[in-house]
């Protein structure tokens, strides 16, 4: 039943997002063919140009076959550019997912050993010491831990390109090695987001009556926190990573083009700077389906760590 | 904060130790605001050298070169200017960003939580999808409708964060509304209205005030992110985010460029991150009862 | 001579200054069952706690802890775990909390075997079957295989009972077993607990604010008071005749009811004029749960089924009930903060049918409730918080004059009015809160709970206070609680609920002297006794 109704939120989801997405662009101020063909344009080019993109026809109809042709991965034909968008999205997927799944690894590996080991130095120089470390690590923009990384490790010791992707036919390690740094660009601030986290997770599982109980059958204080904290607090901690996935996520946009990585993120800015409004149509409702479905993943997995979940 | 509960279970030394660390959180937050704020309000009246001055002769000068304390960039402005007055857009977006999601999100999640039922269910599925989206990709999307500048980055940071300020307020505002005080005050006839504005928002406070300092953290960085991408503010008007775009050009030549920049933006979340830490460990329930 | 099985010397634990435990001493004997009793931060916990050595970080315990004569304080960590689970043991107040609630039940009673032996998974399992057949749960195989959440929380107490004993300690030490429980479970889980250590020769410290829980299952007692021994001896001798005056007092505090079972109530016959003021008829209330599965339809929950009760002038009338029994959904019914789903209810010839008829039951009836934390808003002067009610239902007259009268009528200083809630103890603020309640002039007054959350001897004067005001202020009240010995104590007549409908109702001097029905017999014979009659009746099946 949990999972069913799971499912049909993720539908739900899907359809709002679609709205959203459809809305956000076609009923806020500004005529989309204006926006295309800027202030010079003769009205019998925007007439023309409407034409072209069925924008005289009613809103509803223009969202239905919109969503129709989106849910079959047909987002149309780009204005601009004259080509399909479909195809296009799965080849810039090729780039943003790896990416984002390097940076969510590097996240984890990071994150999780240093925020336990930080609450196990709960007020201790340690902890001290991880807790600026993380707050300094907030406090960092993606694309400028970027450029910093392309100045040192490309610029002055070249070991890295400053950016491009030589795709995946020319080279597997090279296009790896080429998601490296901006993986490591968005792991910064990712990684002191999910260290605090984990720390106080872990700190607040340990308050539980449960780590005590398990203390009392003669457990140490650290092989109760592994026996019967870490999946406690491993609850939380995977909520707050499925909202950060959806960040970063969010982050691929900016980093991609500190990279010049041909990414769904660098199509969609591209989109924007170009008014092609298909395209940035397709390219968002792809992210958000994305980010839905990680939900949806999170929320599944609930089920598996805490038997409780079902019941609700 | 003199008589410790009993039962807290921590001695006296270890408390002070720990009060004066979370103070120092607090005072160094606020020192960072306030020089950045103090910045902001100079830069308005005076500048080294003026921000937006095209000077071909000195172009890409180094540090404390001819009077430029951080040098100039490449068509020779002077780089510490333009970081002043940057930090009049940061705050300007980021106050004017905070305001839009607290006016809109406060109401929503209070709403949301006095309305159990249908209500609360619309308000609350609409807001989780939107919350879904990250606010970064939302504020591009609008600033891509809304068409690019600081008028529409401030606008569509702020409506980006509306969700999040709804969400916030909804959870802390459904614990107080479970409490018997509530429960009290509708036994003697007071109205949804009057309880969610006398008794439950005094006692959700802290929570936003640590809510918005943070956000105020998250809109500067950003504007800083769509400047960076071309779509927030817009030249001659300084911006940190724009600056680093700049900077981009020229990190073969000069990657000192993309530094300072970069520095101020780190800088000013950082005290605005402190602060909202500061002001949550000083409102911390558990020591709320030695506040008097 | 044998050692004896625990020594306790000198025992002091500290946080920083302040002394939470100071000096206690006492041997406990194996096999012995000792209690501890004491109000809320007498220390009581602690001295367990440094006992196990599981003391929370920032305490210090000093002076002397001997298991069989080797010295526990000191020990670290590492050390302490040989005989944590081996051959001590501890068993919590809130029971699920105290279960990991993402282990199987039968894995978490396994685990102190797997620690300290060196056997199988498979036959610690089958061991952690045996143990919860031991301690009454009826079909062990498959509770073995549940999580914590499954299981009622008796059986959760049960679980922990049986964790507890796994590899048969010498020592195990019970904080508040019972506390989180309704009162027949309570007896029960008491029965279990007393007959598996007398079964097993386990020695047993039992801690509690409960004197006649004590009286149930321990041989002595230590009293305890700010930290420190005040009198200590056999339970009987020390409950007969107490020799400190504190001990004298809590003594006296525990109510008639829970003294034996021989002694029956003071109570005369009261004299109602029998005009109703609250007339409830045929009053049901479901709640509709989320569906479990398509096919299933959605369970529905029966808070109320089917109640018809009236209240008269002047009377108090209890109801009393245990969890789940639909009391408090009552008392929001007749405050109009809850609309039955079929019945009928009239407060003061007001039929509570219209939203502006709720609004004229608030003049009529205020409510009092459990818990004087989250009853009072933490961001309000006192003076405020009484004067709502006076704003709120525009009352005329000197706001500020009257919330000092009040104050006085509930016997807080004056000053009290410029301080917030936080700065007052439980029963102050549970006065706070009467105050609050009679500012309007409520004719009906409607306590849910109102001394649960409170200290015993605190609670009779609660109780004092709140008879007393009921003369003064010509009330008639509904008294709501799970204790019969407090439902006893003050009421006129009295309602028996369980789950959602009415067993038994009459004077209180009939239903506690002759019940008719088996639940409310049931109810009384579950009262641990002062004398230590109750478990000696055989109730515990």
């Amino acid at each position: 039943m949990y999972v069913l109704r799971r499912f049909g939120v993720f539908a739900v989801s899907v359809f709002v997002s679609s709205l959203l997405v459809f809305m956000v662009m076609s009923i806020l101020p500004g005529d989309p063919a204006q926006l295309m063909l800027g202030t010079q344009a003769t009205p019998e080019a925007l007439e023309e140009l409407r034409r072209a993109l069925g924008l005289n026809r009613p809103l509803i109809t223009q969202y239905f076959d919109w969503l129709a042709s989106a849910l079959r991965g047909d987002f149309g034909v780009s204005p601009f550019s004259g080509q399909e968008i479909g195809p296009q999205i799965v080849e810039r997927l090729k780039v943003t997912i790896p990416l984002a799944l390097m940076a969510v690894s590097m996240t984890i590996l990071v994150a999780f050993p240093l925020g336990v080991f930080a609450a196990s130095r709960h007020r201790k120089v340690g902890d001290a010491v991880v807790s600026v470390g993380s707050q300094v690590g907030l406090a960092i923009p993606a694309f400028w831990a970027g450029l910093i990384l392309v100045t040192v490790f490309a610029v002055n010791l070249q070991w890295f390109s400053a950016g491009g992707f030589p795709g995946w036919d020319v080279s597997v390690t090279e296009s790896l090695k080429a998601l490296f740094l901006p993986a490591v660009s968005l792991a910064i601030v990712q990684a002191a987001i999910i260290t605090r986290f984990v720390r106080s997770a872990v700190l607040d599982t340990m308050r539980n009556d449960y780590i005590r109980s398990a203390r009392s059958k003669g457990l140490t204080k650290w092989a109760a926190l592994w026996k019967h904290g870490l999946r406690n607090a491993a609850i939380p901690v995977l909520t707050i990573l499925g909202l950060q996935f959806a960040a970063l996520l969010a982050g691929t946009v900016v980093i991609e083009s500190v990279f010049v990585l041909p990414g769904l993120g660098s199509m969609l800015l591209q989109g924007i700077t170009r008014r092609d409004l298909p395209l940035v149509q397709g390219g968002a409702f792809t992210i958000a389906v994305l980010i839905l479905a990680v939900n949806l993943a999170v929320d599944l997995m609930y089920r598996v760590i805490d038997p409780r979940v079902a019941e609700q | 904060m003199s008589q410790p509960a009993v039962s807290d279970g921590t001695n006296i030394k270890g408390r002070r130790r720990r009060a004066r660390w979370k103070r120092l959180n607090f005072f160094v937050g606020l020192a960072i605001v306030l020089t950045v704020a103090g910045t902001a309000i100079v830069s308005f009246f005076w500048t080294p050298f003026d921000p937006t001055q095209i000077d071909a002769t000195s172009p890409l000068l180094g540090v404390m070169e001819d009077g430029h304390i951080l040098g100039t960039d490449q068509f020779g402005r002077d780089l510490f200017s333009q970081i002043m007055v940057g930090a009049q857009t940061a705050l300007f977006v980021g106050i004017l960003a905070v305001a839009i999601a607290v006016a809109v999100g406060i109401p929503i999640g209070a709403f949301a939580a006095a309305k159990r039922g249908l209500a609360e269910d619309a308000v609350m599925r609409t807001s989780d999808v939107i919350y879904a989206f990250p606010p970064v990709l939302l504020a591009i999307l609008l600033v891509a409708a809304l068409g690019a500048g600081t008028g529409s980055a401030m606008i569509a940071i702020g409506i980006a964060y509306v969700p999040i300020i709804a969400r916030v307020t909804r959870g802390a505002a459904l614990t107080v509304f479970q409490l018997d005080f509530v429960t009290a005050a509708r036994s003697y006839g007071r109205g949804d209205v009057f309880i969610a504005v006398r008794h439950v928002l005094p006692n959700i406070a802290s929570v936003l005030i640590v809510q918005v300092t943070v956000l105020f953290a998250l809109a500067i960085l950003a504007e800083a992110a769509l400047s960076f991408l071309g779509i927030g503010t817009q030249p001659p008007t300084p911006s940190w985010g724009r600056s680093l775009r700049d900077a981009q050009t020229f990190l073969q030549v000069s990657p000192r460029l993309a530094i300072w920049p970069g520095l101020a933006i780190a800088f000013t979340v950082l005290g605005f991150n402190l602060l909202g830490d500061g002001i949550r460990d000083a409102l911390d329930p558990r020591l709320e009862a030695s506040r008097s | 001579m044998t050692t004896p099985l625990i020594e306790v010397e000198g025992l002091t634990v500290t946080a920083g200054l302040n002394v939470l435990v100071d000096d206690v001493a006492f041997t406990l004997e194996s096999g012995s069952r000792t209690g501890i009793i004491g109000e809320s931060g007498s220390g009581k916990t602690m001295t367990a706690l440094a006992i196990m050595g599981l003391l929370p970080d920032g305490l210090t315990a000093t002076g002397s802890v001997r298991l069989r004569g080797e010295e526990l304080l000191g020990q670290d960590d590492k050390e302490l775990v040989t005989q944590r689970g081996n051959s001590m043991s501890m068993i919590f107040q809130e029971p699920l909390a105290a279960l990991n609630p993402v282990m199987r039940i039968g894995r978490q009673i396994a685990e102190p075997l797997l620690i300290h032996r060196e056997i199988s998974r498979a036959e610690a399992f089958l061991i952690a079957i045996n143990l919860l057949e031991s301690v009454g749960i009826d079909d062990p195989e498959r509770r073995a295989k549940a999580f914590p959440h499954e299981l009622s929380g008796g059986q959760r107490q049960r679980a922990l009972i049986a964790m507890a004993l796994a590899n048969g300690p010498a020592l195990v030490i019970a904080d508040e077993p019972t506390t989180a429980l309704d009162v027949t479970v309570q007896a029960q889980v008491l029965g279990v607990l007393r007959d598996q250590v007398v079964a097993r020769d386990t020695a047993l410290i039992l801690i509690t604010h409960d004197l006649p829980v004590v009286a149930s299952v321990a041989d002595s007692v230590i009293v305890l008071r700010d930290g420190a021994i005040v009198e200590s001896g056999p339970t009987q001798e020390v409950f007969q005749t107490p020799s400190d005056l504190y001990t004298r007092q809590l003594v006296d505090a525990v109510p008639p009811l829970s003294r034996s079972v021989t002694v029956i109530p003071k109570h005369v016959e009261p004299q109602i004029d029998g005009e109703p003021i609250v007339e409830m008829t045929d009053i049901r209330r479901t709640y509709r749960l989320r569906k479990r599965n398509l096919a299933d339809p959605a369970p529905l929950i029966h808070a109320l089924d089917g109640v018809t009760i009236d209240v008269l002038r002047g009377e108090t009338l209890g109801i009393v009930g245990e969890s789940g029994s639909g009391k408090t959904t009552l008392a929001r019914i007749i405050m109009g903060l809850d609309t039955p789903t079929s019945g009928v209810v009239v407060v003061d010839g007001i039929p509570l049918d219209s939203k502006q008829n709720l609004r004229r039951v608030r003049d009529v009836a205020q409510m009092v409730f459990q818990d004087p934390m989250g009853s009072l808003d933490p961001r309000m002067l006192v003076e405020d918080v009484v004067a709502e009610p006076l704003r709120s239902l525009r009352v005329g007259g000197d706001h500020r004059k009257r919330v000092a009268e009040l104050l006085d009528a509930v016997s807080l200083p004056s000053d009290a009015v410029h301080r917030y809630p936080h700065e007052f103890s439980g029963g102050q603020r549970q006065r706070i809160a009467i105050a609050r309640a009679l500012a309007p002039g409520p004719r009906l007054l409607i306590a849910d709970e109102p001394v649960s959350a409170l200290d015993m001897s605190v609670q009779t004067v609660t109780l004092d206070l709140l008879d007393e005001l009921k003369q003064e202020f010509s009330l008639t009240m509904v008294f709501i609680s799970h204790d019969l010995s407090v439902i006893h104590e003050i009421s006129d007549r009295v309602v028996v609920l369980e789950k959602g409908r009415v067993v038994e109702s009459g004077s209180a001097g009939s239903v506690f002297s002759q019940p008719k029905e088996q639940y409310t017999k049931d109810l009384l014979a579950a009262i641990p006794r002062l004398d230590g009659s109750f478990l000696d009746k055989g109730f515990v099946a």
